[in-house]
């Protein structure tokens, strides 16, 4: 992180080898880590949106489960700079709303007229910051009574869509990231015992493989349908689910280090077996198990958003990026758009995901490490 | 080899008891037993059963025995006379409910499959000796969209499409005129136009990791010197590419038939409730939705148990494949 000051400072080429035996190990790796180009703006792109489902209540300019009456299935708005030749700074037309006298469908016509500039720090609807504090300033909005903005349209109850993707992010994330945490309590435990007491191995390993051949989705359905349907419960059963793949790993690596000589040399000074466990080889597992955290992130938010969709995960109630699908899978054929920004942002959420996994483990790999 | 075959067998051995037992643990989860489900069905249908006779029914039934014993009484019914137990949602014996729609996603996952080498192995190639090239560029695009992009979406994005664009109903495994009609080639036809979706959607998420894979085992085995000498002796680009290294590159491929399945069956179970198609997908959903937990355990316990053969045969192709692996 402190590398580019050293970077910049240092003079070019002649000092650069001996920057690389002054640098310090995290230096080594950050510098590392920035030549993929694709992982360094996932990470990018990650952070960002954690930060946006985070402060959803603030960056989304209005609330969830705010229906509009008179503005349902309104198509998504772009944002112009320039109206009529004039450069007036960022703005949305406003929509006029007709109904067809023959299929009584509401039909939306951008209304050249009504300019509404875009506000940022706009005072908009009042919101409540997880109970922390009490504000009504939205990172943008449009000062019009009867207008909104819509960047991504609205669903059937007028709800906005581009607020909905940012909570939604938040509880998708929340869902994917606690997986995460199950699978690997679960399959650190797993793993460490499989790859470092050679009789339980075979068991466990059995028990592994066992997990490992029942088909994902399946196995968190049927554990979700069989504990009852539950935000926890679908954590539980995803971990469940996912914990297999990192006992893997980390038995693969487990493996490899119980035979080093610094795992003798703790046994023969006699430290207690779950010391070295945790202090010597789990700490040298993290590299590999970080990598498939990472992956397992990516399938789990890919799971829950089917989980969701099939009607068996969380609470219709709650939006997440499954549940916003399902109910646009009705109205796909007339409003497109409640289904496909949910979609573009699984997706491009699962990409990013992927890619800084990619570029993690060409970083942590040695077999893969190439030249600085 | 028979050494080899046999070892092999007897590893899945223990895997097949666990997925079995964790399969009767899922059926046992849910609150309550058969005879409260039965119970509940009777007053549903006006009747009264005593709360005595629900005991003795249990007692019948077995029911209160420790759990392994119940789990011997499930399983030995299963492996010596093929009976699954009682669907009380459909009221059938499981096993006459379940064998066709496996059936079908088995045709199903294994013609994806298929279609999934036929994609990977070509371009994964053309990736490896083109490295870098415009189209190399394009397939990796490719390649992570097709990771991240969830089935049920795909398949949502490509039904909307036939229907906009190409004006096709592809709902279903037969258009309703085609339903009940004798085999012809005009069903087949009818039955291509409809399967094509859910091959597509299923082979696309496998494609897009094996091309990966493809294109670095090759990238590996191109810079390795017999390809130099191959190239020496003067063979064309197509006979050195195609020969030697696509051979040793294919390993891969070969190792994860089995662990391809789990995937396909867990894809197959999504894409057939979006398409409405007749495979385990809307039944096996439905018997998990109604706690139906006979029905669901047998489908989730022969899916699992598919998944094991394939390891075991994906392990005897590899060494038929690899003398390596074979002699190791």
């Amino acid at each position: 992180m402190t590398d580019q000051t050293i970077n910049t400072t240092a003079a070019p080429a002649k000092d650069r080898k001996e920057d690389l035996y002054t640098a310090t190990p995290a230096q080594l790796i950050w510098r590392r880590f920035t030549k993929h180009i694709l992982a360094v703006v996932s990470l990018w792109f990650l952070v960002i949106l954690a930060l946006c489902a985070l402060f959803a209540d603030m960056v989304a300019p209005y609330a969830p489960f705010e229906v509009q009456r008179l503005r349902t299935l309104a198509p998504p708005t772009g944002i112009h700079l320039f109206h009529e030749g004039r450069f007036v700074g960022p703005f949305v037309y406003g929509l006029s709303r007709e109904r067809d006298a023959e299929t009584a469908r509401v039909l939306y016509e951008t209304d050249p007229e009504a300019v509404l500039p875009i506000r940022l720090f706009h005072q908009g609807d009042d919101y409540d910051f997880f109970g922390l504090f009490q504000s009504n300033i939205h990172l943008f909005g449009v000062d019009d009574r009867r207008q909104q903005i819509n960047l991504l349209g609205t669903d059937d109850l007028g709800r906005d869509i581009f607020s909905r993707v940012l909570y939604s992010g938040r509880t998708s994330l929340t869902v994917g990231f606690l997986v995460v945490g199950v699978a690997s309590l679960i399959g650190i435990f797993l793993g460490l015992i499989a790859g470092f007491f050679r009789r339980a191995d075979g068991p466990v390993s059995r028990l592994i493989d066992a997990m490992m051949a029942f088909p994902d989705i399946l196995l968190a359905i049927a554990l979700v349908a069989a504990l009852g349907p539950s935000a926890a419960n679908v954590v539980l059963a995803l971990g469940i689910v996912y914990a297999p793949r990192l006992a893997r790993v980390v038995r693969a690596s487990t493996l490899v280090i119980r035979e080093l000589p610094y795992v003798e040399a703790a046994r023969a000074l006699a430290v207690p077996t779950p010391v070295i466990l945790v202090r010597h080889v789990l700490r040298n597992v993290t590299s590999p198990l970080l990598v498939q955290a990472t992956f397992i992130f990516a399938q789990a938010i890919l799971a829950e958003a089917g989980l969701s969709f099939l009607g068996v995960g969380i609470s219709p109630d709650i939006p997440t990026w499954g549940t916003m699908i399902s109910i646009g899978r009705q109205f796909m054929s007339t409003a497109e758009w409640i289904m496909l920004f949910p979609g573009l942002a699984i997706v491009i959420t699962v990409l990013a995901l992927q890619l800084l996994g990619d570029g993690l483990r060409d970083l942590l790999d040695p077999r893969l490490a190439k030249d600085i | 080899m028979l050494a080899f075959i046999g070892n092999r067998a007897l590893l899945a051995i223990p895997t097949l008891i666990f997925i079995s037992f964790i399969s009767f643990v899922i059926i046992q989860l849910p609150p309550g037993d058969y005879v409260t489900a039965y119970a509940a069905q009777l007053r549903h249908a006006g009747e009264y059963i005593s709360p005595l006779q629900e005991e003795l029914m249990r007692e019948q039934f077995g029911l209160n025995d420790p759990m392994i014993v119940q789990y011997w009484r499930w399983i030995s019914d299963i492996v010596l006379r093929g009976d699954f137990g009682y669907s009380l949602e459909w009221n059938a014996p499981v096993s006459t409910l379940i064998w066709d729609r496996l059936m079908l996603t088995l045709a199903i996952s294994s013609a994806s499959l298929v279609l999934t080498w036929a994609i990977a192995i070509p371009v994964g190639v053309y990736s490896a000796s083109r490295q870098y090239s415009f189209l190399d560029h394009l397939f990796t695009v490719f390649g992570f969209l097709g990771k991240g992009i969830p089935d049920f979406l795909l398949a949502l994005i490509l039904m909307w499409l036939a229907f906009a664009y190409l004006n096709m109903d592809v709902g279903g495994l037969f258009s309703p005129e085609y339903q009940n009609a004798p085999w012809s080639f005009a069903k087949l036809g009818n039955l291509l136009s409809h399967l094509w979706i859910p091959l597509v959607v299923l082979a696309t998420g496998g494609a897009a990791g094996l091309i990966r894979v493809m294109r670095a085992n090759m990238l590996d085995e191109l810079g390795k010197p017999y390809v130099e000498t191959a190239y020496a002796q003067g063979l064309s680009e197509a006979r050195v590419v195609w020969t030697y290294p696509v051979r040793v590159a294919l390993n891969p491929f070969i190792s994860t038939v089995g662990w391809a399945l789990p995937a396909l069956f867990s894809g197959d179970v999504i894409t057939a409730v979006v398409l409405n198609l007749p495979t385990t997908g809307p039944l096996l959903l439905q018997a998990l939705k109604m706690q139906d937990m006979y029905l669901a355990g047998s489908f989730i316990l022969i899916l699992s148990v598919f998944t094991v053969v394939g390891t075991l045969i994906s392990d005897i192709l590899l060494a038929w494949f690899d003398p390596r692996i074979r002699n190791a």
